[in-house]
């Protein structure tokens, strides 16, 4: 057991580290300790005689005049002097390409819904990311149900806005992905007819449990401006 | 090549200069002669293109020894569906009139030490390459790394313990004694 104390030490030594007084009494009455330093120490010369030989080999005489012609053939066109510029560009085309996507992406299909009353009830977002005609997100002809477009999204909350009174920025109203979007506008459009009521909202096929971040989601109507004719006949 | 003509002559003084230096460091990750040779061909390269800031002689074997050590290590991470090194590490063995088997337990032996070595952290790794490269003392080794003496020295002490450690199974099974 007193051995095992001074193993450590031990490869200390052997890696050049003087022998401390204690490892060194311990040696001078311990045979096995001392066969043990002797050990380690062949070990290195075996690693250190490995590594010399390794790297004192030469290259073959070829290798400069290898460098040499590479060197030379290296194209220092422009591109190539202002490589170090692609990936900000490379960055910058897909920051441009994310950006038109967004922008450019066509709205979900879209539940029918029974809006026949006249209730302040949950709403459908008419234009999930969607722009209107002439690339506004004005439908052509704003309807009661289509001013009630619009919805506050669980985690990013959509603007409640005056359909009529403003101009309607073309950007989604709330950014979740493409397939939140859907469930969410089926969960919605499944509370409207009834058929569900918020706290069990959920999908068919997944248990409530894992939606409960859907089932807290804040469905508030919008207020509801009627729509003005002087503001709107001079937009 | 885009350099003018005193930095051509400044960087051909380099390659005739480091050339065997990048080779070596290459040759130590991969024990491939013409691997290592590409290594130091590609890191040459590189280097011409950041020649203008790399005139300081020191300062270029030392970016030329961190690249070299980096384009190796990442050559071989790409090669490890190829076979082990252990033919063509025999490439660089002297040659020896020895039996069969004398030699099956060098190639034996060579490889477990670079198994060993293999292992260490990059940084004791680089630190062992360098030292065990003839002509480096510690100071040298500190100047190519841009590391204090001190520095050097630890981590050339820590490689060496764990070498040790590592490998004394090695000599205590192998008759070496």
């Amino acid at each position: 057991m007193a051995c095992e104390r001074f193993r450590d030490a031990l490869a200390d030594v052997a890696a050049g580290e003087p022998a401390p007084a204690g490892v060194h009494a311990h040696l001078a009455s311990c045979e096995a300790c001392r066969a043990d330093l002797a050990a380690l120490r062949r070990a290195l010369a075996v690693a250190d005689a490995e590594m010399a030989g390794l790297l004192a080999v030469e290259p073959t005489t070829e290798l400069a005049v290898r460098i040499r012609q590479a060197v030379a053939e290296s194209d220092p066109s422009p591109g190539r002097r202002f490589g170090w510029l692609w990936p900000a560009v490379a960055a910058a085309a897909t920051l441009l390409v994310a950006l038109a996507v967004v922008l450019g992406r066509t709205p979900l299909p879209e539940p029918r819904v029974a809006m026949d009353a006249p209730r302040p009830d949950p709403v459908i977002p008419r234009d999930f990311g969607g722009t209107g005609p002439e690339g506004s997100a004005v439908p052509a002809d704003p309807s009661p149900a289509d001013a009630n477009a619009g919805a506050r999204g669980g985690r990013v909350p959509a603007r409640s806005r005056s359909v009529g009174r403003h101009a309607i920025p073309a950007e989604p109203e709330v950014l979740v992905s493409p397939g939140e979007a859907e469930a969410l506008l089926r969960l919605v459009a499944l509370v409207h007819r009834e058929r569900l009521t918020p706290p069990v909202l959920g999908v068919a096929g997944q248990p409530s449990a894992d939606l409960a971040e859907l089932a807290l989601i804040d469905i508030k109507p919008l207020e509801i401006v009627p729509l003005d004719p002087a503001e709107t006949s001079g937009t | 090549m885009s350099l003018g003509p005193a930095l051509e002559r400044e960087f051909e003084e380099r390659v005739v200069d480091s050339s065997t230096l990048a080779f070596r460091v290459a040759l130590s990750v991969l024990r491939h002669r013409e691997d290592a040779e590409d290594v130091a061909q590609e890191a040459f390269l590189r280097a011409q293109r950041a020649f203008a800031l790399l005139r300081d002689r020191d300062r270029f074997r030392a970016w030329l020894v961190r690249t070299a050590f980096r384009l190796a290590l990442d050559r071989l991470r790409g090669e490890k569906r190829r076979a082990r090194r252990e033919d063509a590490v025999a490439i660089d063995a002297p040659v020896r009139s020895e039996s069969v088997e004398d030699a099956a337990a060098r190639a034996e032996l060579r490889a477990r030490v670079a198994e060993a070595v293999d292992a260490l952290p990059e940084k004791l790794r680089i630190v062992t390459v360098l030292a065990a490269i003839q002509e480096h003392d510690v100071a040298s080794v500190a100047r190519l790394l841009d590391l204090p003496e001190g520095t050097v020295k630890s981590r050339l002490h820590l490689a060496r313990k764990a070498l040790a450690e590592r490998l004394r199974w090695l000599v205590s099974d192998s008759g070496t004694r």
